[in-house]
C-alpha cells in the first residue's frame, strides 16, 4: 500500500516537473524590450535610439561551383557609402572582398538605370543572383537589392546562377522603382500598401513616405526602411497605433537585433496580435509577383526586419501577421 | 403557350442574344472555374503520387517550399549531406531511400530540369524502364530538343558533362515529361551541388507502420520527415485562397447574368402590355401569364447555360495550364460541372422572372386595351 502510493507521489513529481520543463521550452527566452513612439504634433519617431551588433565574428558564403568561402567582417568595407555606416556593409561587399583576396574572380558595375551594383560575371560565368536569411530564417528567393542586404553574424548567404527569366524580371522591378521615384522628383509615393489581418485588409494608396532614421547604427541619415512606411502611415493620420519591439536575441537565436512590429491599428482596424505575432512585410507588384516565393512571408521576413530592408520605390508593399 | 414565347423570340431576336449571351458569361466562367479547380487539384494528386513515396525526407526550411521546388524541379538552397543517407536506410520499416538533387541546368543550350538520382528511381516511378544509365529523357524534353536515344547531352551549369540518353521516357502526363534524369554524381557536378541531396524518396514496407517510421526519420538532425498527404492538403489550402477570389468574380459574373435577364424581361412586359391585356380578355388568368413570363426567361437561361456550358469549355482549352505552382494543370470535365453550371442558369432564370411576370400577372386587361 505505502509502496503504491510512493510510486504515485512520484509520478505526480514527474508530471509536474515535465510540465515545468515543457512550459519553460514554450515561453520565448527572447530580450524584448518595448519601443515607444514619441508623437511631436504629427511627427512620429522613435523614443529611443538603439544600436545592433556589428558584424565581428568569421562568417561564409556558399558560391555554387565555387565552394563555401570564409571572410572576415573586419577587413571588409561597404561599396555603398551612401546607404551605411561605417562597420556595416552587404552581400555584395563580401563578394568584393573575395575578389580583393583573389578567392573568386568577380566582375561588376554600378548600374544606375537600376540603381545596384550588378554582377557581370563571376568565375567567367554570367546570370548571378542570391538568397540570404539571418539566423533562424530560410531562404526565400530574395528581391532585395544585393547591395542592400546588411550582413549579420551567423547569417547564410548562397550566391548562384539565376534563371534568366526570373533575373531579367527582378531588373525589370529595380528599373521600374528608379523611374518611379525619378518621377516622384527623388520623393518615394508608394501606390499600394495593403495591411492584411486573418479576416480584413486595409489599402493605402499613394502614400508618401519619409525617413525616420530609425537604424543610424546600420544605414546613413536619410536612407528609407520598409519601417518608414508604417512611421509614415502614422504620421499622415492613417495609422493610429503602432507598437515595436527591439529584440536583441529569441529562443534559439542568438542574433536578431531588429524591431518587430507587434501592433498596429488604424481605427476601428485593429488586428488581433499576440506574444507571438509579428507584422512582416512583403515587396509585391505585377512585375514581381511571380517570382517572389510560393508561400511569401515566409520566416526570413520575420527576421529581416523592416528597419533593415532599405527600399527605393516599390510598386507595392503588403503586411501580414505571422504568429510563431 | 410555346408559341407565344418562340413568337417573341423571334420578333426581339437581338435583345434575346443578348440576354442569352449575359447568362452565358456567367455560366462559362462558372464552368471554366470548376474544370481548372478540379484540374489543379487532380494534378497536384498527381504529382506528389508519381514521386511514388510514403515518406518526403526534405532538409529543414518550410516543407512546402521545398516540396514545390523538388516537384517542379528547381533548387531550393537547402540541402541533406549525403552522409545522412545510410542512417536513413538502416531506419526499420524504409524498404527504399532514393537520394534525388534536383536543379536547372543548361541541357543542348536549354533551361530544363535536371533530376539526379540512382537505380532505386526505378523502384518508385511507375516506368516501363529497364536499366538507369546515362540520361533517361522525359517526353516532353525530348520532343522540346528534338532528342532521340543514342544521341549525347551537353548539361552545363557550373560544370558541363557528356551524357548519352539511354531511353527516352513514353509520355506520364505530369513532371516527369519536362525531366532529364541523370546519376547522382553528374547531377551534383553539373548543378555545383557536391555531396548534397534535395531530398530522400522513401517507401515503407508497411504502411500500418509508416507513421512510426516517420517520427524515427524526423528525429534525424536537419532533417524533416514529411508525409505527401499532408504537403497535398496544404498546397490545397494555399490554392483555396485564390479559388475564393475566382468564386466572387464567377459570383459577379451570375449576379450580373440576373440582373440583365431581369431587366429584358421587365422591358417585355412593359412592351408587351397590349398583349398581355389581350390573353387576360381571352380568358388568360394572372397564373397563365405568370406561368408564361417565367417559362420564357427559364428557356432563355437554359439556353444561355448551355451556351455558357460550351464556351467554358473551349475557354479552358485555351487558358494558361499553370496551377500557380508551376505545375501544369489540365482541366477535368465531368457530366456534374455541366449539371451544376444548368442549375445555377435555371436559378438565374427563376430568380430573373419572378418580378416581371408578377408585374406582368397583375396587368389590369380593362387599362391596356383603352390603350389600344
Amino acid at each position: 500500500m505505502r509502496v503504491a502510493r510512493s510510486q504515485a507521489l512520484r509520478r505526480r513529481w514527474i508530471g509536474i516537473v515535465t510540465l515545468l520543463v515543457a512550459f519553460s521550452q514554450l515561453a520565448p527566452a527572447q530580450a524584448a524590450e518595448t519601443i515607444p513612439i514619441e508623437r511631436d504634433g504629427a511627427a512620429w519617431s522613435l523614443s529611443t535610439e538603439i544600436a545592433g551588433r556589428v558584424p565581428s565574428q568569421l562568417g561564409s558564403i556558399e558560391i555554387r561551383g565555387a565552394g563555401i568561402l570564409a571572410f572576415d567582417p573586419t577587413q571588409i568595407t561597404t561599396s555603398r557609402p551612401d546607404l551605411f555606416q561605417t562597420g556595416s556593409f552587404s552581400v555584395f561587399d563580401v563578394l568584393v572582398h573575395l575578389d580583393e583576396l583573389g578567392e573568386i574572380d568577380l566582375e561588376y558595375v554600378f548600374d544606375e538605370e537600376l540603381q545596384t551594383h550588378v554582377i557581370r560575371t563571376l568565375n567567367d560565368l554570367d546570370g548571378w543572383w542570391y538568397d540570404a536569411h539571418y539566423e533562424g530564417g530560410s531562404f526565400d528567393r530574395t528581391v532585395v537589392r544585393i547591395d542592400q542586404y546588411p550582413v549579420k553574424d551567423g547569417m547564410s548567404i548562397v550566391v548562384y546562377l539565376e534563371d534568366p527569366a526570373r533575373l531579367e524580371a527582378i531588373h525589370a522591378h529595380f528599373l521600374e522603382e528608379v523611374v518611379r521615384r525619378a518621377s516622384s522628383n527623388g520623393g518615394v509615393t508608394i501606390p499600394r500598401i495593403v495591411l492584411r489581418s486573418s479576416i480584413d485588409e486595409l489599402v493605402f494608396e499613394d502614400i508618401t513616405v519619409t525617413a525616420h532614421d530609425v537604424r543610424p547604427d546600420v544605414f546613413q541619415p536619410g536612407v528609407l526602411t520598409m519601417l518608414d512606411i508604417l512611421l509614415s502611415l502614422g504620421e499622415q493620420g492613417l495609422l493610429t497605433e503602432l507598437d515595436l519591439e527591439w529584440r536583441s536575441e529569441e529562443a534559439g537565436i542568438s542574433l536578431v537585433d531588429g524591431f518587430f512590429v507587434v501592433g498596429v491599428a488604424a481605427g476601428a482596424f485593429a488586428p488581433e496580435s499576440s506574444g507571438a505575432c509579428v507584422l512582416t512585410h512583403q515587396i509585391a507588384g505585377a512585375t514581381i509577383a511571380d517570382h517572389l516565393s510560393p508561400h511569401t512571408h515566409t520566416m526570413s521576413h520575420i527576421h529581416l526586419t523592416a528597419d533593415l530592408e532599405a527600399i527605393v520605390s516599390p510598386e507595392a508593399v503588403e503586411w501580414l501577421w505571422i504568429c510563431l | 403557350m410555346s408559341w407565344i414565347i418562340l413568337a417573341n423570340a423571334k420578333k426581339r431576336k437581338a435583345r434575346v442574344a443578348m440576354t442569352v449571351a449575359g447568362i452565358a458569361i456567367g455560366v462559362a466562367t462558372l464552368f471554366a472555374l470548376l474544370a481548372l479547380s478540379a484540374g489543379i487539384e487532380r494534378s497536384l494528386d498527381r504529382e506528389i503520387s508519381a514521386m511514388g513515396a510514403n515518406i518526403l525526407l526534405l532538409p529543414e526550411g518550410c516543407p512546402y517550399e521545398l516540396t514545390l521546388a523538388l516537384m517542379q524541379g528547381t533548387d531550393a538552397f537547402e540541402h541533406i549531406p549525403v552522409d545522412a543517407l545510410p542512417a536513413i536506410e538502416s531506419v526499420a520499416n524504409v524498404e527504399v531511400a532514393v537520394p534525388v538533387t534536383v536543379g536547372k541546368a543548361k541541357v543542348n543550350g536549354q533551361l530544363t530540369s535536371v533530376y539526379g538520382t540512382t537505380s532505386q528511381i526505378l523502384e518508385v516511378r511507375p516506368w516501363s524502364v529497364d536499366r538507369f544509365e546515362g540520361a533517361v529523357v522525359g517526353s516532353d524534353v525530348a520532343e522540346k530538343l528534338g532528342l532521340s536515344e543514342g544521341d549525347t547531352l551537353a548539361i552545363r551549369l557550373y560544370n558541363e558533362r557528356q551524357v548519352p540518353i539511354t531511353q527516352i521516357l513514353e509520355p506520364t502526363y505530369g513532371r516527369d515529361d519536362t525531366f532529364v534524369f541523370v546519376s547522382l554524381e553528374v547531377a551534383q557536378d553539373v548543378l555545383g551541388l557536391p555531396d548534397q541531396l534535395s531530398a530522400v524518396l522513401v517507401r515503407t514496407a508497411s504502411v500500418s507502420d509508416t507513421v512510426s517510421t516517420q517520427s524515427t526519420l524526423g528525429r534525424m538532425s536537419d532533417i524533416q520527415a514529411v508525409p505527401p498527404s499532408d504537403v497535398f492538403e496544404r498546397l490545397m489550402e494555399l490554392f483555396a485562397s485564390v479559388r475564393q477570389t475566382l468564386i466572387l468574380i464567377t459570383g459577379i459574373a451570375i449576379v450580373a447574368g440576373v440582373l440583365t435577364t431581369m431587366n429584358t424581361m421587365t422591358m417585355a412586359v412593359y412592351e408587351r402590355r397590349q398583349e398581355i391585356g389581350i390573353l387576360r380578355a381571352l380568358g388568360s388568368t394572372k397564373r397563365n401569364v405568370f406561368r408564361l413570363f417565367v417559362t420564357e426567361s427559364l428557356l432563355l437561361s437554359v439556353v444561355g447555360g448551355a451556351v455558357g456550358v460550351v464556351a467554358g469549355f473551349v475557354a479552358t482549352l485555351f487558358l494558361p495550364r499553370s496551377s500557380g505552382f508551376g505545375l501544369q494543370a489540365t482541366p477535368v470535365f465531368s457530366i456534374t460541372f455541366v449539371a451544376i453550371c444548368l442549375v445555377v442558369a435555371v436559378l438565374v432564370g427563376v430568380a430573373s422572372s419572378l418580378y416581371p411576370a408578377m408585374a406582368a400577372a397583375r396587368t389590369e386587361p380593362i387599362k391596356t386595351l383603352r390603350e389600344l
